[in-house]
């Protein structure tokens, strides 16, 4: 049940951990007007502002896919909630929340027409939650933490092909410190989806990176 | 009798608009009180020109004692009120304390004294003004000899006292158990009626949770310490990365205590906790689907000052998370904790119930916290103590 919009792979999903809505505005402005982006409203963002920031998102860029991500890690449903009446598409719930809370988020998101994302943020190995949930998340976010990549973790990306079979042919996207010459690799290890935060966020030319980065993924 | 050259005293004494505030410092003629006081005498500024006490014209007191103004004087009143009443009750407060022997007669010109004065523009009773004064100054002196407070007077005393002109304390949750009331997913004029029906109690601490974070943005517990400025909010972030930017967030939207996620990285969770310290708020860890949170806690550097648990522990696991934290880590139980269970809880040493529905979800919410608080035993901050100055 793919959202129309996600149809088309890959996608490069810009991600505003910036909470600073007159910064976030201005980058959203200068952004390429490109079917292939996603804008993502970070965690940060959303909790200085507020889930309302998705909407002010929407009202900038109205074609645009914009994600919620939330890191929900309790209180699932009531989060699903808050993200679909703010207008987001998408809603990312933390992959070490409990086993029924992820479940009742991912249920609650089909009801209501979101698409959940599964986000592995410090999590070991996404593969046994995955198969011990009953209802499979649409998106997988393979997740290095921002405060992973001070200490150098490195991606795990081997499993992708094995995660798509799980989740029933659904995207992976991959996340934390992905620069250009990273997108290549990213793409041919089977990601669906680029999450470039300050590479693109905190770059002097945002427009030129965001082609850079569309360019290298071939969607340009 | 004096250490370190110079000692320092303060004492308030009175009511308005005369009340009485000194600030005073005694110390050797021979060293930085001697310089300060030749050079505050030789170089008087517009409003606020030093005078020595005199106990009547012609008679200056021993030891000599500059009064300094703290208010500009703009006219002859005002002067006439410090010259007056002010200079000879600041003399008078020295004189007595001489001669009950506090300061040995053979010093008294080996030290000199210098005393700020506070004297309220709408002060006009000479009778108030004098008798303050002299009350502050001789209080003021004798605590400055003494050493007065001591380092355990600060320490206890702390965590009690609310200044007049803020009207509450930061309380740094020292003295459990607290109720914890978690306002869940509610919209804003919900909770502000919550709020409004909660008892004022100092231990009463609010919870913002996760989601009520994200729908109004963090800026929320601002708009709740305005309606409850006493009150401890806990900002729920559980926080799962870019530990340091989110608690500097909840930090300036005067959150006195901030979650983190004991499931996020190690590195994530000790930036956390030093980027807590910054803003000056404790860290609470949140044990959500962390099944061993005495084995996530060893991991870590640095310790979080508060344990969340979402089951009631024994004392034997309150005991070890203590050994590993700290002695003084609070343990908090986040079960929306039912009245029966609450005996169970203390006596595991639990320091923090969280309650959720079962209050603010109730038809009375008043009743229903001060039926919590009944059984938790707990009263206020200096309920029973008769206080004038001390």
């Amino acid at each position: 049940m793919l959202h129309e919009k996600l149809k088309n792979p890959p996608y490069l999903e810009v991600a505003f951990d910036i909470p600073d809505w007159r910064r976030v505005e201005g980058i959203i402005h200068a952004l390429p007007n490109n079917d292939s982006i996603i804008i993502e409203a970070g965690t940060p963002l959303i909790k200085r502002y507020g889930i309302e920031i998705c909407q002010k998102m929407h009202q900038i860029r109205p074609d645009s896919v914009v994600l919620a991500d939330l890191k929900t890690i309790k209180y699932g449903r009531h989060e699903a909630r808050i993200a679909c009446d703010a207008t987001a598409d998408v809603m990312a719930f933390a992959g070490v929340a409990p086993i029924d809370t992820q479940e009742a988020i991912i249920k609650e998101c089909h009801d209501i027409g979101i698409l959940p994302l599964l986000d592995t943020i410090s999590l070991k190995d996404p593969i046994p939650v995955l198969d011990q949930l009953e209802v499979k998340p649409d998106i997988i976010e393979l997740h290095r933490a921002i405060d992973q990549e001070l200490t150098g973790t490195e991606y795990q990306w081997q499993d992708i092909p094995k995660i798509k079979k799980i989740i029933g042919n659904g995207l992976v996207a991959v996340a934390g410190g992905i620069k250009v010459p990273k997108v290549k690799e990213a793409q041919n290890a089977g990601a669906d989806i680029l999450v470039v935060g300050r590479a693109i966020t905190c770059a002097k030319n945002v427009n030129s990176t965001t082609n850079a980065f569309l360019r290298e993924m071939g969607v340009l | 009798m004096i250490n370190n050259e110079f000692q320092i005293g303060e004492a308030l004494v009175g009511e308005e608009p005369e009340i009485a505030h000194i600030d005073l410092i005694i110390g050797e003629k021979k060293g930085a009180i001697g310089q300060a006081f030749v050079n505050s005498f030789a170089q008087p500024r517009m409003g606020h020109t030093p005078i020595l006490a005199v106990l009547r014209p012609n008679l200056p007191v021993k030891p000599s004692t500059l009064i300094v103004p703290k208010v500009t004087l703009r006219n002859l009143e005002g002067a006439e009120r410090l010259f007056g009443p002010a200079q000879s009750a600041v003399a008078k407060a020295v004189a007595d304390v001489v001669e009950e022997g506090m300061i040995p007669a053979e010093l008294i010109e080996e030290v000199a004294i210098i005393v700020s004065v506070f004297i309220h523009p709408r002060g006009r009773d000479y009778q108030r003004i004098y008798r303050y004064n002299y009350a502050a100054t001789k209080l003021a002196l004798r605590r400055a000899l003494e050493g007065f407070p001591n380092t355990k007077t600060v320490a206890e005393e702390k965590d009690k006292a609310s200044h007049d002109m803020i009207g509450f304390r930061i309380n740094n949750l020292a003295m459990p158990p607290y109720l914890g009331i978690s306002l869940e997913n509610d919209s804003w004029i919900v909770i502000e009626g919550i709020l409004k029906s909660l008892p004022r109690k100092d231990a009463i601490i609010i919870k913002v949770t996760a989601p009520l974070i994200k729908r109004y943005g963090v800026e929320i517990c601002q708009k709740i310490h305005q309606i409850r400025p006493e009150s401890i909010i806990i900002s729920d972030m559980k926080t799962l990365d870019t530990g340091n930017l989110e608690a500097r967030m909840a930090g300036d939207a005067t959150a006195d205590v901030i979650t983190f996620s004991g499931r996020a990285p190690i590195k994530t969770q000790e930036r956390f906790m030093d980027e807590c310290k910054k803003v000056g708020a404790l860290a609470l860890m949140d044990t959500t689907n962390l099944a061993n949170p005495l084995k996530a806690i060893k991991k870590l550097n640095s310790k979080p000052e508060i344990v969340e648990l979402k089951w009631i522990p024994n004392k034997a696991e309150v005991t070890k998370i203590k050994k590993v934290c700290g002695i003084k880590t609070l343990i908090a139980v986040d079960t929306d904790i039912k009245i029966d269970k609450i005996k169970e809880a203390l006596t595991s040493g639990v320091d923090i119930l969280f309650v959720g529905k079962s209050i603010t979800g109730s038809e009375d919410i008043q009743r229903k916290t001060m039926d919590y608080l009944d059984k938790m035993e707990v009263y206020e901050v200096d309920q029973f103590r008769v206080m004038t100055d001390f």
